[in-house]
């Protein structure tokens, strides 16, 4: 379990535009940057959110990824966000 | 010597710009948060400050997982942001003022004194958390800004007394400061939130929380014993993964003294998070002793 490399992963992603390109055009590009498991990997590659938080990256993370990749939030979006973690509870996050 | 003059918390949420600038067709929620934003801007207009310490969590833009520093003072000169990304994915204006180095620098050296090692740095930028409030509060960009970072986002976290401490030393330090300054601290930080995580609709449903309603009892009426001890990042987390920001306010309440505010406003609705406004004038903070 690499929390961190989901994080920077996470993190890249939500800080640049170009990274975010890649995340669509290239995932496995992107991938090779972070130290993470197969499934993690995966889990990254297809923005996976209920992988991504059972796995334990941080929700405010996820998100922002989500904010850069899919353009401006609208309630539709969010309630399809929210749809993936039904029955999920938060987890200890720390790295 | 240096005089606090003005306390205030204000909301951050990033995408309160766009909906308060859209308020006139949309939700009537964002009218009253309109309306309080400029309740703010005229008390801290009012008080003249010379310069503002702003306490604010980071939101993984200033620091990140390579350096998460619990409680840091910004001492540059240059006090502007938010970060480009931000603008990319937030379309949130920019602020640029000076910072103070002087008082940055006092805050960091006195703080060791008194036994808070605070990080520093002398080169930084402000995140939405900072620049949101500041664009609404005080759109002249005129006045030198001191940013005080508080870790509210990454655990572990200090409990809660430690933030509320923090704010203590805060007051001092600004009233021992040897210049004949008028200080504001402006604080932003949350009530129940959720981001990213599976609550973020809960809102929705349940526009404020039984934990709001008591907090906010509790706050207002300067109970600060009953308060601190519920608050831990394990508690606050129960109740939304954001809600831990509401430790920022312990930092303005600790200045205060836990004093009663001047005036206080906690919007709801089941279209944004509870937004607290929160304000003490200079003749609220300066009367009697304090707690």
């Amino acid at each position: 379990m690499s929390q961190l490399g989901l994080n920077s992963a996470l993190w890249a992603i939500y800080t640049s535009g170009e990274r975010a390109e890649l995340l669509k055009t290239s995932p496995d590009a992107l991938i090779t940057e972070f130290e993470l498991t197969e499934t993690e990997r995966r889990a990254v590659a297809t923005l996976d959110l209920r992988a991504l938080l059972q796995a334990g990256a941080h929700p405010f993370l996820m998100y922002k990824a989500v904010l850069r990749t899919s353009g401006p939030m609208t309630f539709e979006k969010l309630r399809e966000y929210v749809k993936t973690l039904e029955g999920l509870q938060l987890r200890d996050i720390v790295t | 010597m240096a005089r606090l003059v003005y306390v205030t918390i204000v909301p951050h949420d990033p995408t309160l710009p766009r909906n308060v600038e859209a308020a006139d067709n949309g939700h009537p929620v964002f009218r009253t948060i309109r309306t309080d934003y400029e309740q703010i801007r005229a008390g801290l207009a009012a008080a003249r400050p010379d310069v503002i310490v702003m306490v604010s969590g980071d939101h993984f833009n200033q620091w990140f997982y390579n350096n998460i520093p619990t409680f840091a003072v910004g001492k540059g000169t240059k006090s502007s942001g938010p970060f480009p990304w931000e603008r990319d994915v937030y379309g949130i204006g920019p602020y640029e003022t000076s910072g103070d180095h002087h008082l940055g620098r006092y805050l960091l050296e006195r703080g060791l004194e008194h036994h808070f090692d605070l990080a520093a740095s002398d080169l930084y930028n402000l995140d939405h958390g900072f620049t949101v409030p500041l664009n609404f509060v005080r759109p002249e960009q005129d006045i030198p800004i001191v940013p005080l970072w508080a870790n509210v986002l990454v655990p572990p976290l200090p409990p809660g007394q430690r933030y509320y401490d923090l704010g203590v030393v805060l007051r001092s330090i600004i009233e021992e400061y040897p210049r004949d300054l008028r200080v504001a601290v402006i604080a932003t930080g949350h009530m129940t939130n959720s981001v990213g995580g599976p609550a973020m609709l809960r809102v929705t449903e349940e526009p404020v929380t039984e934990w709001d309603l008591r907090t906010w009892e509790l706050f207002t009426n300067g109970r600060v014993k009953d308060l601190l001890s519920d608050c831990t990042w394990d508690k606050l987390y129960a109740q939304g993964n954001g809600t831990p920001g509401f430790m920022v306010h312990l930092v303005a309440w600790g200045v205060t003294g836990g004093k009663v505010p001047s005036w206080s406003d906690l919007t709801s609705s089941p279209v944004t998070f509870p937004n607290p406004f929160i304000e003490w004038d200079e003749r609220r903070l300066n009367e009697g002793a304090r707690n």
